[in-house]
Order: C-alpha cells, then sequence, then structure tokens
C-alpha cells in the first residue's frame, strides 16, 4: 500500500522529482559514500606510511578507542563544551531577543535601531573561525592581552586546565549566540500578540507573560535551535580549539573534532581516525533523537 | 486550509530556488577561490597561468613544484624567473598551507598520484618518514660524488634502501641561542652571579648552566629567565636540541624507539625543569610568543630558528646576542630546512632534477643565504667570504656544522603529540622524567618502533 503512494506521489508530482533527481543523485553520492568508505575503514588498519595494505581488523579500532584515555578525556571535553556553550549561548541569545523586542515595540525609531542592533549582533557569527581565533588569542595574551591589561592581573587564560576550556566556551558563545538571537527574535515577532494583549489586560506583568506565554510558544523553535547548535557544537567545533590552546594545555581541550584530524591527517592512521568518526557520528545522532524526544 | 497549503507550496518553491541560486554562486566562488589560491593572487599570475597552459600545449617544458606556504617559498617565488630563463623551463607552483601540507606528501611521495615535479617544504620531523619510505627518483643519481660530498649533514638525506642521496633541502638551519647580551655583559650581574653559583656568568654551554642562567634572571614579571613553547611542534625543537646535546637518538641502528636510554630521560628531565622559568601562558605558546617577549624586553634568553637573528641582528645589536645551542655532550645542533624531492611518479621527473639542480647551485644557494640568513646547504657556499660577512655572528653558526642530527622516526608527529603528554605529566607532578618516558616506550608505544 505505502509502495503505491510513494509510486502515485511521484507521478503527481513527477516535474517536481525530476527537477530534485540531480540533487537527490548528488546528495546520495557525495553524502553516502564518504559515510560508506568512513564505515569501511573503521573495520581496517589502514596506514600508508607503514603499508599500503588495508588490513580488516574487526571491532579492534572500537575496541581501542573505548580503552583508550584520550578518546575518553576528548569525549568528555567535547560533552562539557558542548553542554555549557549551547546553553549560554541560549540564554544570552533569549535574552537579547527579549530586551530587541521590548525596544523594537516602543516606536518606529526604536524598532529602526533594534534591527540595526541585530545587523551589528551578526558580525561576530559572519567571522570566520580562523579570524575569531586570532582576534580572542590576541585578547587572552597573558602578557600583551587587551583582558588582562584591563584586569591588571596575569591570568593564563588559555594555559589552565579548566581555564582554558571555559575560556574556549566565551569565546564560542561570542562567536555563536547570534544564531540563537536571530531564530528567537523572528519567532519572537511572528507570535500572535493577541495572547499577550489577553494577558496583559488580565494584569499579568512581563515575567508572567514570559513565563505563560512567550517561552511555551516559543519551545518548539528553542529546541529545534538548541538541537541543531548542539549537533554542530559537538561535531564541528574546530577552528577556535586549533588557534587558540591546540588542544592543549596537554590534552586539556583536545575536542573530539581535533583528536580525528590529528588522528587522520597528523598520524595518518586511518582506521581509528574513521572509527571516532564514526562514533561521533553515532553520538551526535543518538543526541538528536533524544533531545526531538524530550520535546514531545 | 487549501490557501495556507498553496501558500507553503509558493515558499518552499522560493526557499529551493533561493537555495539553489546560492549554492550554484558559493560553487562559482569556490571555483574561483582555488584558482586565486595557486602561488600568487594578483592578475599577472592570471596571465602567466594561461601563458604555461599555452607553454604546456605548444610542447614547452613546465615543471610543476609544490611548496609549504612559508617566507623560503616566497623566495623562491620570487627567483623562479632566474631559473625559467636559465633552462627554458617554465615553472608552474603551488604553494600549499601548512595544515594540508601533510596529506599533500603523503598522496605524492607514498600513495604516488603524481601531481607535481617537485615536492618540497618538509620539515625535519618528516625526514625519515620520506627518506626512508617515500617513492622518489633519487637525486644522488645525478651527482657526481663530490658533489654529494660538499652537502653538510647528507647522510641525514641517504636513503638506507639504495644506499643513495635521495634529494636536497632548499637550505639548512636549527635553532640557536638567544640571549640578552647587555644583561649578560653587566658588571653588577656578573658580580651578583659570581657570588649566588661562585663561577663567572658565561654563555650556557651545559644544560646545568643553562639552568642556573635561567633561574638567576627569572625575575617575573619583569623578566622571565627561559621560554619552553609547549605546542607540539615548537616543543618538539626543544626536546630534539636537547636529546641531540646529550649525544643520543631516540631510535638504536635497528630502528628500535629508545625513550628509556639515559640520555633522552635526561633531555626530558632538563626541558621540564628549564619551563618552570617560562612566562605565564607558555603552555599553549610557541617561539613566536616569544620573539616578542624578547623584543619587549621580557626575556632573558630562549631557543629559536636562524629567521629571527636577521631582524636581532641589525635592530637590536647590543641587546641580543646569539650562540650555539647548549648540550652536555655536544651543542644541541637539530637540523631542519625544507627537504625538496622528486616524486616518483612524477609527470616530467628530468624536468624536476634540473629544478633541483638549480636549487643546490652555488648561486642560488648564496644569494638566497645573503638575501634571508639562513645556510646554504652546501660546504663551499659556508667557505664563501661574501657569505660569511653577509650574517653576523657567522662563527656562532658554523660552530655548530659538525653537530647537526635529527630524531630519526617514521612518525615524528605522532611522536611530538607523545612527547607533550609525557613532559606535562612531569609538569603536573605525576611521574618524574624515568616514569614518564617508560610510560611512553613501554605503555603508550608499546611494541613500535621508531622506523616502521
Amino acid at each position: 500500500m505505502e509502495k503505491f503512494k510513494i509510486a502515485n506521489s511521484i507521478r503527481e508530482n513527477k516535474f517536481g522529482f525530476y527537477f530534485t533527481l540531480p540533487a537527490l543523485l548528488f546528495m546520495l553520492f557525495f553524502i553516502s559514500y564518504p559515510i560508506a568508505r568512513t564505515l569501511y575503514l573503521s573495520f581496517h588498519t589502514y596506514n600508508p606510511i607503514q603499508s599500503n595494505e588495508i588490513i580488516f581488523v574487526g571491532l579492534e579500532n572500537y575496541k581501542w578507542l573505548f580503552n583508550e584515555p584520550n578518546f575518553l578525556n576528548s569525549l568528555s571535553i567535547t560533552l562539557i563544551f558542548t553542554i555549557l556553550s549551547v546553553i549560554i549561548e541560549a540564554i544570552v541569545g533569549l535574552s537579547i531577543a527579549l530586551l530587541l523586542d521590548i525596544f523594537r515595540s516602543r516606536g518606529t525609531i526604536s524598532s529602526f535601531i533594534s534591527k540595526i542592533v541585530l545587523s551589528v549582533f551578526i558580525i561576530p557569527w559572519a567571522l570566520p573561525g580562523i579570524a575569531a581565533g586570532v582576534v580572542w588569542k590576541l585578547l587572552y595574551h597573558p602578557t600583551f592581552g587587551l583582558i588582562n591589561s584591563i584586569l591588571g592581573r596575569d591570568i593564563r587564560w588559555l594555559s589552565e586546565k579548566y581555564l582554558a576550556l571555559f575560556s574556549l566556551i566565551v569565546a564560542d558563545a561570542w562567536k555563536t549566540f547570534p544564531f540563537f538571537l536571530i531564530i528567537f527574535f523572528a519567532a519572537i515577532t511572528s507570535m500572535s500578540k493577541e495572547q499577550s494583549e489577553a494577558a496583559r489586560t488580565d494584569g499579568a506583568n512581563w515575567l508572567q507573560e514570559l513565563r505563560y506565554i512567550t517561552l511555551p510558544s516559543m519551545f518548539p523553535i528553542i529546541v529545534i535551535a538548541i538541537v541543531f547548535r548542539a549537533i554542530d557544537a559537538f561535531t564541528k567545533i574546530f577552528d577556535l580549539v586549533y588557534i587558540l590552546t591546540g588542544g592543549g594545555p596537554g590534552r586539556a581541550t583536545e575536542v573530539l573534532p581535533l583528536l580525528i584530524y590529528n588522528t587522520g591527517l597528523r598520524f595518518f592512521r586511518f582506521g581509528t581516525a574513521s572509527a571516532l568518526s564514526i562514533v561521533v557520528m553515532l553520538f551526535s545522532f543518538l543526541f538528536g533523537i533524544w533531545l526531538f524526544r524530550r520535546r514531545r | 486550509m487549501k490557501v495556507g497549503g498553496r501558500k507553503m507550496k509558493r515558499i518552499l518553491t522560493v526557499v529551493i530556488v533561493v537555495s539553489m541560486v546560492m549554492a550554484l554562486l558559493m560553487m562559482l566562488a569556490t571555483g574561483c577561490k582555488e584558482q586565486a589560491d595557486s602561488v600568487t593572487d594578483d592578475a599577472t599570475v592570471t596571465e602567466e597561468e594561461v601563458a604555461e597552459e599555452t607553454a604546456e600545449d605548444m610542447g614547452e617544458k613546465v615543471v610543476k613544484v609544490m611548496h609549504i606556504a612559508s617566507p623560503e617559498a616566497d623566495y623562491v617565488a620570487e627567483h623562479l624567473e632566474e631559473f625559467e630563463e636559465m633552462t627554458g623551463i617554465k615553472v608552474e607552483m603551488d604553494i600549499v598551507p601548512r595544515d594540508d601540507i601533510n596529506v599533500r606528501y603523503l598522496r605524492e611521495l607514498i600513495q604516488g598520484i603524481g601531481t607535481y615535479d617537485v615536492v618540497g617544504g618538509m620539515g625535519s620531523d618528516n625526514y625519515t618518514t620520506y627518506v626512508y619510505k617515500g617513492n622518489y627518483i633519487p637525486l644522488g643519481d645525478y651527482m657526481t660524488d663530490e658533489e654529494v660530498d660538499n652537502i653538510y649533514a647528507k647522510d641525514i638525506f641517504i636513503d638506507p634502501r639504495t644506499g643513495k642521496l635521495s634529494g636536497i633541502t632548499q637550505y639548512q638551519n636549527w635553532e640557536m641561542l638567544f640571549y640578552r647580551k647587555d644583561l649578560l655583559n653587566d658588571p653588577d650581574e656578573q658580580a651578583a652571579f659570581k657570588e649566588k653559583y661562585d663561577r663567572d656568568l658565561t654563555v650556557p654551554k651545559t644544560m646545568d648552566e643553562l639552568l642556573e642562567v635561567a633561574e638567576f634572571f627569572h625575575r617575573p614579571p619583569e623578566m622571565y629567565g627561559y621560554f619552553v613553547g609547549a605546542v607540539p611542534w615548537s616543543i618538539f625543537g626543544d626536546f630534539a636540541c636537547a636529546i641531540i646535546g646529550e649525544g643520543v637518538n631516540i631510535s638504536d641502528e635497528e630502528g628500535n624507539l629508545t625513550l628509556t636510554n639515559e640520555g633522552v630521560v635526561n633531555a626530558m628531565d632538563y626541558v621540564a625543569k628549564l619551563a618552570q622559568f617560562g612566562p605565564p601562558g607558555w603552555e599553549t605558546q610557541s617561539f613566536f610568543d616569544a620573539d616578542q617577549l624578547m623584543q619587549e624586553g621580557k626575556l632573558f634568553m630562549y631557543q629559536n630558528w636562524f629567521y629571527i637573528w636577521q631582524q636581532y641582528s641589525t635592530e637590536f645589536t647590543d641587546m641580543i646576542g646569539v650562540a650555539p645551542p647548549t648540550g652536555n655532550v655536544q651543542p644541541g645542533v637539530f637540523l631542519s630546512g625544507f627537504l625538496t624531492l622528486v616524486p616518483a611518479n612524477a609527470p616530467n621527473p628530468e624536468l624536476g632534477i634540473e629544478f633541483l639542480k638549480w636549487f643546490g647551485s652555488y648561486d642560488f644557494q648564496k644569494q638566497q643565504t645573503i638575501a634571508t640568513g639562513n645556510l646554504p646547504n652546501r660546504t663551499d657556499v659556508l667557505e664563501d667570504s661574501e657569505v660569511v660577512e653577509s650574517i653576523a655572528s657567522f662563527d656562532q653558526y658554523k660552530a655548530c656544522v659538525p653537530y647537526t642530527g635529527i630524531l630519526k622516526t617514521t612518525w615524528g608527529n605522532e611522536l611530538q603529540t607523545g612527547l607533550q603528554e609525557a613532559f606535562f605529566r612531569i609538569v603536573n607532578g605525576e611521574v618524574d622524567a624515568a616514569g614518564a618516558m617508560d610510560w611512553l616506550q613501554n605503555e603508550k608505544y608499546a611494541d613500535r618502533k621508531a622506523i616502521e
């Protein structure tokens, strides 16, 4: 029955189907082939410097991973990084979106200014990660950095184990909170004002309005934004870490993408790096499913 | 509902069309960027590229060169015309960012994809990997014995599989000790030092002397005694100097890993002790950060490559001095300098050989040394009076030549990270140097050989 439905649907939307076919084929090849190849390599040993042979080792790479302290270290660092940075970014993004909304509703000029302010806030997000990393590295410099010179102290922002991770989270939050800001601001401005007006008529204050009307209405959007951003932070945080700490001090900030890069593209242990990539992919997949289920 | 559905469809159509247009634009932009990334980005080069393609079509000779993004590659790019005029061979040069270069070496020299006739820019952490394991055409086949003998430290570049010279370096350099000459020669400092350590204050030659001098001048936050930058590729230089200075290596004749030998353990111990005299933040910094500290007068001494001496010797003449790197048995002279090879699958290997011969020629080596301050790879150029006069304190450099060495392993990049990990275990007080090296040798890298 289901089969017929799909066939009918294709027949009915023939024109649209042909239009999307090239994109579908493109997706199939350029997404499925690398994943399949990575999966294949994850069950093999392949280090071209030692030998050109690709040797089947079954689950050895996976077994090795879960006994390797550096993997567990990176996994925990990446999880901490993801959770904290996403929470900070979401709170900052939501707060600014709410403030801009209040300001916007105060008249035409205020509305215009709020649009300009919103555009300015987008700048960090539009900056390339490498450029943002260089700027933050200069700001954090213990001897010549602006932050220490303002504070008048010699704080080792990038050299103490936990402080380095915190500094990375701050830099990442600065760069990425506009993602939440834009989404939340769009959500707030598109919300129906009737409920809010009714609540206000009934004597609700701003906080009550926020708690009982605005946030519940925004909840699905908040969850989707958090899921996207969490997966993004978990799997793609690389450039900032690479520039700011290089994974150091020691391996204190070696997030999973950096571990994969080092294992594969610097140490040429492609089998292990592939297993790592598959595990990270599965983690982010499961993480996404879990968050979506929480939404329900 | 129907109206809503239609509206939705319309929105979806707009979104899809906009996405497709955006994707197309991005693809075009990426294509343009890739083109612009090749060699340089001005319009003249585009014309040159067109000319090269035309030349190739017309049967003219074009040699394809890959190099690493660096001032040294820029120097070569600026002098390509000389080669082209001399040989009639056009040069197409790709300058590859450092983060991509390792994979490119692998593809050209191990997997043999055959894009380039010349592959250059390999630092000493890659020497053993590619000299011992790479697929290339030995340059030794095209040189006389005298020409090969003229290259100092040539043994490092001899392929054990064939006994032939693999290729040549564009230049040679190593880490030197840069120190505050003005303070070292200050009579008050000398007197205070003598009183504290019961010996004269001199440029340190052994590691114990280095520790004493670093300790004496460690006066934070005004000045720091020594700098060890703990980023893997930076600290690897400090380890290598200390290990070579102990007269040992990380590999024996059979290629076994020898991380637990006494000299290597001592070297690790010294580097860990020296780190305590560093400025705040050394844990995630490199020697580039030390350059700034030195110029600001906040650092007493550190080890760094030749590139910085041109600036110090001209702008800080009375303030900063240079000396051979320290070492307990010999100066810890850790050689490096962009090894260049002709891949076995090069499209035009004979042109690649021509290019390497130009690289190694007396004139190129001499002019490059005078212009950049990096030393030549040829002994005869080292004797040239113009070269000697062009580098301040040349005698200090030349004194190092007999001691040049490298750390022999085919997985240098991986070992760098392991050594850094062991180093932090010592610095954090988890183990002593012997324990850290034992962990590295018998646990982390158990069953591994230095030459794999």
